[in-house]
């Protein structure tokens, strides 16, 4: 049963003359634990695809079943709450929250849900992840490397069934990049999570169980990984 | 599902708060300030509220708010242990002193306990309270009038007749020790003299077995609130089980409200339309002012972090939560703002009642700041609507915001016009395009700017078009009016009269250099109008409320109240005369009166359609004698017995006169009586007048004018120190008027300089926080233009452009408006304001556009001063 499907998924940016489409009708399926990598260059619309796979924008036309809902028939609020219990996010950026610790960003999601946090789960996370030292410092005192780990550390805590990485190694140097995937990687299969990552990075794909290629918002190929 | 994440919430609201301090101080002065105006505001209603209040208290001598009347001790022992009753005290009258010395008020012999001292305004400069036996209080002037120095320990004499006992027989003397004095307060209605209890115990001990009294114990009490004393009082008497309603019963007990808390009065009735009307102005420009900043702040807040919005709506923040925080982050700027606001609101508000006083009928004397806990609630709850309102659609802003875009946002980006250009980016060029980018914000900015410099202008020319010598024409006749107390409290010259009235005119004029003499005077009995049957009918159909003022002779006249002024031939020439001739008046055989109209009843002098025309004859009637009867038995009225609907005033010894009607004149305000009947104001020659009544001819005021400055100046010393010395008399005089309208200038000077200062001050905010946020939201981009080859001078010239845009732009669209707006301000200020003379004036616009110039380049000088201390490439890494 695939845990993420999207169906005839377009995506038209501006109006008139000056339109830009972003997404050409993707169709796209997923098992569950399986980890997938989508590649291109940019501007071939591979973010805009994990954006509408996560449900943080609306697609002009298609539809996106997550665990067999389809998540655009939900409003804005539901959603986000809906988003924030089925999907981790990990961004190239890290997009972590400057004025809030290491430990506390981690379990922002799961209080926002107001869940009780699992301490000893987010413990092993931590472990796992290398950062447990780091618990206390805010994440402009980390480095790229561990702001990254911090991020994908946030986007397992509150146990989602998919894991939605963009780019989340071009921060970082090739070495850090391969190490904080490598633990991405080890982490999702030890808490049994699928993940969807893009990247543009060959080698980084080639992690990957499948690696769908995506070129002006169509897919053109798809392959089994190393 | 409720879900209870109320924790994370407030910690994000809270900590991305802490890391903004910038806007929060900025959004705090804002919160600050608008919480001053709403607390200023409330501070001077309620305290000119309770000022008159206090005023009204003085007159009727206490501010209790009621009295059980003529109680025992176990009546009081039993009524005191009533929880509505917060405090009460007791005053116990034994005698009363109505000797010479005291004609204009009595004196009253009383024993006083703590409470109703304090309630009756009495505080002594010096001494104590008595209690040995043989000690007494009393106030400056009832010393003064016994010839005593107001020295404690002095011996006072006092004689004065037991109560109730009007008799010479029932006089008793004693000595006593003078134990404190206070100063005499001129509206007080009696002289209190303040004895121990001991004394007034054994007084009546000694008197009741010589067979006076019995003397009356009043019980006055202060309630929780002055709301429905009438029915507290009620329910307290009667769960003490008292009988209000039979007068035979055994337990019957009489009570009464002061009236200073029944009595409104629509000077000063908050309640009334056109003071709600006024309040819900200036409280919708207080509010639209602090609305322009506190928006202002969070809107620009809110886009210069809209990337930290989106960021966490991609963690799962939702739209709900986010409106939370921004919520929480107002409110908490709030707790720290009002509080803020309302202390120094309160300050200044206290501070400018006084101002306000000065120009109302209310006596300085008795300015009572209001603690009210309204004023806070109130002021707190228009201020926290204020925020929530302003915060509503930045919150709505972040709310709706695409966490994807929020990422990639820059301010402006969806430029969707594209100029062609060939001249390249010049930095005014640069600076003009980065105002288009946000265009509300850029109008936002103007609009706050360009209001302070509107209203100030505006405010100048209000004030500046008050003319004084206009008011000084219309509201001075003469020079100088000297007249009784009663005449100039609207009361008649009959009350308050002091018979040597007439020396001291003589003594008046004997020390001034008077030129154009003038009296008006009164006829001291009843005067009235002699009316037919069905005019009287008539009369009490159409005004039901004023039915008080129809009566009855003894020969079974129909009467109503009149107005009689007779006015000395100097002063009849004063009067404007709408219709028929007024100079008949002065006929010294003839027998005429005018009948006083309104100005702006010019057009429709007859105040009433049954009012007599010119031409036709009036019958006064100048009653010596009134009887109050019962209807009922047809015999005199009988307190306790008569019903209130069947009482009715019945006079007697009545001349009656006959006049012609000869005018319809207006009688201006300086010299007219000063209070009034509802259809039958007349006025008539002083020597006809005299001819009628004869000795019982009254002057309400003497009115003179000087030839020159110097005899001017050396009368209103005169007049001014006479006046103080004798508590019968008060004037008016050109320079009094002159000073009075002044204050009445200086009072909107004041209130419109604070308004202009705090909107100027909200605009130099809004623009400060514009350029810091427009700095800080660029600097990337900034940094960006640098790294291409933009120099540091050329960025900051390029700052430094757009914030001299925004100020003279400012600067010029207020002058615009200002030259454009000031002949209408002019039309209508002339039309509300009968003083006011339009005028043109732009000058402080044209002074305030070199200062904001100054602001525009000092600001974003600075701002760039300070950002270009961090290392361009360090600031292109920042990210967000």
């Amino acid at each position: 049963m695939s845990i993420l499907e999207a169906k005839n998924l377009k995506k038209i940016y501006g109006k008139g003359e000056s339109t830009v489409n972003a997404l050409r009708g993707v169709n796209l399926s997923v098992e569950k634990g399986e980890f997938v990598a989508i590649v291109g260059t940019s501007g071939s619309g591979k973010s805009t695809l994990l954006h509408m796979l996560g449900g943080l924008d609306r697609p002009t036309e298609g539809e996106v079943f997550v665990d067999g809902k389809n998540i655009f028939e939900l409003k804005d609020e539901a959603l986000t709450i809906f988003r924030r219990r089925k999907i981790g996010f990990v961004f190239q950026a890290f997009n972590l929250v400057p004025v809030l610790n290491v430990y506390e960003n981690i379990v922002l999601p799961i209080e926002l849900d107001g869940e009780k946090v699992d301490k000893e789960f987010i413990d092993t996370i931590v472990d796992t992840l290398g950062i447990s030292h780091k618990k206390e410092a805010l994440p402009n005192q980390l480095s790229g490397g561990q702001q990254q780990r911090v991020a994908i550390a946030r986007a397992l805590a509150s146990r989602p069934a998919i894991i939605l990485a963009d780019e989340p190694t071009g921060n970082l140097d090739t070495k850090t990049g391969q190490d904080v995937l490598s633990l991405l990687k080890v982490s999702a299969q030890k808490f049994s999570q699928t993940i969807v990552m893009i990247t543009h990075n060959e080698e980084i794909a080639q992690l990957a169980d499948r690696i769908i290629r995506i070129e002006d918002g169509n897919i053109v190929s798809e392959k089994e990984g190393r | 599902m409720k879900v209870n994440n109320k924790k994370p919430v407030c910690r994000l609201a809270l900590r991305s708060l802490l890391a903004n301090k910038r806007r929060n101080l900025i959004a705090i002065i804002a919160i600050t300030l608008t919480a001053i105006l709403f607390t200023t505001l409330f501070t001077i209603l309620l305290s000119v509220k309770s000022s008159y209040e206090t005023s009204r208290f003085r007159e009727l001598g206490g501010c209790e708010h009621g009295t059980f009347k003529d109680v025992t001790d176990e009546d009081i022992a039993r009524l005191s242990t009533d929880r509505r009753i917060k405090e009460w005290g007791a005053r116990t009258i034994i005698g009363v002193d109505s000797s010479p010395i005291y004609k204009k008020r009595s004196a009253e012999i009383s024993y006083m306990d703590e409470n109703t001292t304090k309630w009756s305004y009495i505080k002594l400069e010096e001494g104590h309270l008595p209690t040995a036996k043989n000690e007494v209080i009393m106030d400056s002037e009832a010393l003064k009038l016994l010839g005593i120095e107001p020295k404690l320990g002095t011996e006072v004499k006092l004689s004065f007749n037991i109560l109730g006992e009007p008799d010479d027989s029932a006089i008793y003397t004693d000595t006593f020790v003078l134990a404190g004095y206070w100063e005499f307060d001129p509206v007080c209605p009696a002289h209190f003299v303040n004895v121990s209890k001991e004394y007034v115990d054994d007084f009546m001990k000694i008197a009741g077995e010589k067979g006076y009294g019995p003397f009356r114990t009043d019980m006055n009490i202060m309630l929780g609130s002055s709301a429905d004393i009438d029915g507290t009082m009620a329910e307290i008497a009667i769960d003490a089980g008292y009988e209000l309603m039979d007068k035979t019963a055994d337990n019957y007990i009489r009570y009464g409200v002061n009236p200073g808390y029944l009595t409104v009065d629509n000077s000063v009735d908050i309640t009334s339309m056109g003071t709600i009307v006024s309040i819900l102005a200036f409280s919708l420009l207080v509010g639209f002012t602090g609305y322009l900043i506190i928006y202002n702040v969070f809107q620009l807040s809110v886009s210069g972090d809209i990337r930290f919005y989106g960021l966490i709506k991609t963690i799962g923040v939702t739209p709900g939560q986010l409106k939370r925080i921004i919520r929480i982050q107002a409110l908490f700027l709030c707790l720290i703002g009002i509080p803020v606001g309302l202390l120094a609101g309160y300050g200044l508000g206290a501070g400018l009642t006084g101002m306000v006083l000065k120009t109302s009928t209310i006596p300085l004397k008795s300015l009572t700041i209001s603690a009210s806990p309204i004023i806070f609630v109130a002021a707190a709850a228009f201020e926290i609507v204020t925020v929530l309102l302003s915060t509503s659609k930045p919150g709505r802003l972040a709310a709706k915001v695409s966490p994807v875009e929020a990422l990639r946002y820059t301010e402006g980006a969806d430029i969707s016009k594209k100029k062609k250009t060939t001249k390249g980016a010049r930095v005014t060029e640069m600076a003009f395009a980065n105002m288009g980018r946000n265009k509300k914000k850029t109008i936002l900015v103007f609009v706050s700017l360009a209001l302070a410099l509107v209203v100030l202008n505006s405010v100048n020319l209000f004030v500046g078009g008050f003319d004084t010598e206009k008011w000084l024409e219309s509201k001075t006749v003469k020079d100088f009016v000297v007249g009784s107390n009663g005449y100039f409290k609207f009361k008649g010259a009959r009350s308050l009269y002091d018979e040597s009235f007439m020396n001291d005119i003589a003594y008046i004029r004997e020390n001034v250099n008077a030129v154009d003499e003038g009296k008006g005077y009164e006829a001291d009995c009843y005067t009235r109008m002699v009316v037919d049957e069905d005019t009287y009918n008539g009369f009490a159909e159409k005004y039901p409320e004023y039915i008080d003022s129809l009566s009855r002779g003894e020969n079974g006249e129909y009467l109503e109240n009149a107005v009689v002024e007779g006015l000395d031939d100097v002063l009849i020439d004063k009067l404007v005369c709408y219709e028929g001739d007024v100079n008949l008046l002065k006929d010294p055989n003839g027998r005429y009166v005018a009948f006083m109209a309104n100005k702006d009843e010019a057009r429709n002098i007859y105040t009433d359609p049954d009012a007599p025309k010119v031409g036709e004859k009036v019958r006064i009637a100048y009653a010596d004698g009134i009887e109050v009867i019962d209807t009922k038995t047809g015999g005199a009225y009988v307190d306790g017995v008569t019903d209130a609907n069947d009482i009715e005033t019945v006079y007697t010894e009545i001349k009656e006169c006959e006049y012609t009607v000869a005018a319809y004149v207006g009688v201006p305000y300086a010299i007219s009586p000063r209070y009034g009947s509802l259809c039958c104001n007349v006025v008539i020659s002083a020597k006809t007048l005299e001819g009628d009544v004869g000795e019982k001819m009254i002057p309400m005021f003497y009115s003179f004018d000087t030839p020159d400055n110097a005899s001017e100046d050396a009368a209103e010393a005169f007049i001014k120190a006479f006046c103080e010395d004798s508590s019968s008399y008060q004037y008016e005089s050109k320079a009094v008027s002159r000073q009075e309208f002044n204050d009445f200038k200086g009072m909107f000077l004041i209130l419109g300089g604070v308004l202009c200062g705090i909107i100027g001050i909200v605009g130099v905010l809004n623009f400060f926080n514009a350029v810091m946020a427009g700095i800080i939201a660029r600097k990337n981009e900034l940094a960006v233009l640098q790294a291409i080859g933009m120099t540091g001078g050329q960025v900051k010239s390029m700052l430094v452009t757009e914030g001299l845009i925004y100020t003279v732009g400012a600067g010029v669209i207020a002058f615009a408006l200002s030259l454009a707006f000031t002949p209408v301000l002019n039309g209508l200020m002339s039309n509300m304001f009968w003083f006011y003379s339009g005028h043109f004036s732009v000058t402080p616009v044209a002074i305030m556009i070199p200062v904001f110039a100054i602001i525009g380049f000092a600001v974003p000088f600075v701002a760039y001063k300070g950002l270009s201390k961090t290392p361009v490439v360090e600031r292109i890494r920042e990210i967000g």
